[in-house]
């Protein structure tokens, strides 16, 4: 973490060019720095040799929190006072800055337990929305990207999330009773989990492009389908490929949360007069939710990541930001795809770990 | 109460239960015991229709079970098993209103007779919220009892409820078991391998082997006239040093 730190200063904290295109002069944090950002930094290093008490993992996350936030308001206050009086200027945050802001992190999800985790979390999203809204980030490329193509931006931002919803909920209206049906029948399980385990392996470009053919010949042979939205490229083959990729997690831990039911268990409810409907939705399903809370996380998180390739088939989607932004090699562009990926799994992860930690009370 | 006529099942080829006819009276406390793989739980799993017969008949108060529906039949039987069941996502409280909350009690009705039962296996006041997996071995099988007695049922069968126990918390729930037994009248099957715990509990014993009936008796009727050289090795009526001598 010290050396992380070292090889910050050394960095270039903030690269600047004078236009999109050119490539950028790299400025060091020491050029910089504000005597305010000292404090955070000494804490941080303090927080190290300091001992694991509750009161410390705070004030050190705390800390760490507010380290990253005002490198981000001194990376905002420098690019505005560079744009000043020339708007094609761009200035992107630098090696220096994410390594920063990684070490950062770092210390931070170090500090993280149960309700200083949340709070530091959202100490830490006002703070950014505050920088946001306050307009001191926005003459930061980054920013500059997102003003340029703010429609572009929302829209890209809405088709993910559409598509990884539109994944996600028959992944688990197919894979839970599929599940269900593994832990019932070993044979089926037996069958169902190579198959599964080997779509898995399949990379997700190759699957993509595998599925262009077979649909698009579908949509042609029954006009129907193509009427409901089927079709060789876009939309279609995306969400399928996706939730092919969703069933394993989701299916597999169905079926390990079912069969780890206890025997005597089940032999009690049905001794008691439960109907097999009764002993599957209070007895089998309750003590199998955590389990498969766990496998709809993994799905989750992998469907928000993966839907990022799906734009190479017409999907849409943030993906389709860090495409273009690698074809034009603009950095920041594809930042601004995979910055909101990086978040949107986040939240989905900590979402799923939330609810799993309401029902393990 | 209990009455199994010519019963026959087998299982995987193998016979567990070969023609056997046994009768329960109302008010008995029945111990089968034999030795491992006698056919004593598969026996009483016929009583609530865990298990179906091959051949034979099986009647609870005067009616085959057979005709009877299993969920109905088994709410109103009382149910014990050596591991306890208990579900381990619900409270005490909440386990042992399992069968009330099946049969749509009143919720007064369920937390008075809740109250009732923990006093009654004298489970703590402050064990109510409790989950299964904070309780001793001794008080989830005290949950287990007062599970099946929930619904204040006439029949209880208990699967070897007490052979994970510690001999002085066995012995603890066996008189309070007999207690229960002898205040509520009620019939009782108790599968035991515990010959000391047949002895002493039941009001008659059968006694299994090879899922035949050896023999029925009370407990001095079994040690008094044994019925064959079998029953009496069981039993340990017979001394090593008059077993004959090999030549």
């Amino acid at each position: 973490m010290v050396l992380g730190l070292a090889a910050a200063l050394g960095l270039s904290f903030l690269s600047h060019a004078p236009n999109r295109l050119a490539s950028g002069r790299g400025i060091a944090l020491t050029e910089l720095a504000p005597v305010l950002l000292a404090l955070p930094v000494l804490l941080l290093l303090v927080s190290l040799f300091m001992p694991l008490s509750r009161r410390w993992q705070l004030a050190s996350a705390a800390g760490d929190a507010a380290l990253l936030l005002g490198l981000l308001w001194t990376a905002g206050d420098a690019a505005t006072h560079l744009a000043e009086g020339a708007p094609l200027a761009r200035t992107s945050l630098g090696a220096g800055f994410w390594v920063l802001a990684a070490v950062c992190l770092l210390a931070i999800a170090d500090a993280m337990l149960g309700w200083i985790a949340a709070l530091v979390a959202a100490g830490l999203a006002g703070g950014l929305a505050v920088l946001l809204a306050g307009g001191s980030l926005d003459q930061l490329a980054l920013m500059k990207e997102y003003a340029n193509r703010q429609e572009l931006f929302h829209d890209a931002l809405l088709r993910h999330l559409q598509i990884v919803l539109t994944t996600l909920l028959p992944a688990l209206l197919i894979g839970l009773p599929l599940g269900v049906a593994a832990a019932r029948s070993r044979r089926l399980g037996q069958a169902l989990f190579p198959l599964l385990n080997l779509i898995q392996t399949i990379p997700s470009i190759a699957l993509f492009a595998l599925l262009i053919a077979p649909l698009a010949l579908l949509a042609a042979a029954w006009p129907l389908l193509a009427g409901w939205g089927l079709a060789g490229i876009g939309l279609a083959p995306a969400v399928l490929a996706l939730l092919l990729y969703s069933l394993l997690p989701i299916v597999r831990s169905t079926a390990a949360g079912l069969q780890q039911v206890p025997a005597a268990v089940l032999d009690s409810a049905r001794g008691m007069g439960m109907t097999a409907a009764q002993i599957f939705w209070r007895v089998e399903l309750p003590i199998a939710l955590p389990l498969l809370i766990a496998g709809l996380r993994v799905s989750a998180v992998q469907t928000v990541g993966l839907a990022v390739v799906a734009a190479l088939i017409g999907a849409g989607g943030l993906g389709s930001l860090i495409f273009q932004g690698l074809l034009s090699s603009a950095a920041d562009l594809v930042l601004l795809g995979v910055l909101p990926v990086l978040a949107l799994a986040l939240l989905v992860d900590a979402l799923f770990k939330g609810v799993a930690e309401v029902l393990a009370r | 109460m209990i009455e199994f006529r010519q019963v026959g099942m087998r299982l995987g080829g193998r016979r567990v239960i070969d023609d056997l006819s046994l009768h329960i009276a109302p008010g008995e406390f029945a111990m089968l015991i034999g030795p491992s793989g006698a056919g004593k739980s598969s026996l009483l799993r016929m009583v609530n229709r865990l298990l179906e017969p091959d051949r034979g008949q099986v009647l609870v108060g005067g009616r085959p079970v057979h005709e009877q529906a299993p969920e109905a039949l088994r709410r109103r039987i009382g149910y014990v098993i050596q591991s306890t069941g208990l579900f381990p996502h619900w409270t005490v409280a909440q386990n042992i209103a399992t069968v009330p909350q099946l049969l749509r009690w009143p919720a007064l009705r369920i937390t008075a007779r809740t109250d009732e039962l923990m006093a009654l296996l004298h489970l703590d006041e402050g064990l109510r919220e409790r989950y299964p997996h904070q309780l001793s071995g001794g008080q989830q099988q005290r949950v287990g009892v007062a599970r099946a007695l929930a619904a204040d049922p006439d029949l209880l069968l208990l699967d070897e409820p007490f052979a994970a126990l510690d001999p002085l918390t066995r012995g603890a729930l066996q008189v309070e078991l007999a207690q229960i037994q002898r205040a509520s009248g009620k019939t009782i099957v108790m599968v035991t391998h515990d010959l000391n715990e047949a002895l002493s509990l039941a009001s008659r014993i059968h006694l299994l082997d090879g899922g035949r009936l050896l023999q029925s008796g009370t407990p001095l009727e079994l040690i008094t006239r044994p019925a064959s050289p079998e029953v009496a090795t069981f039993l340990g009526l017979t001394r090593i040093d008059l077993q004959p001598r090999g030549p």
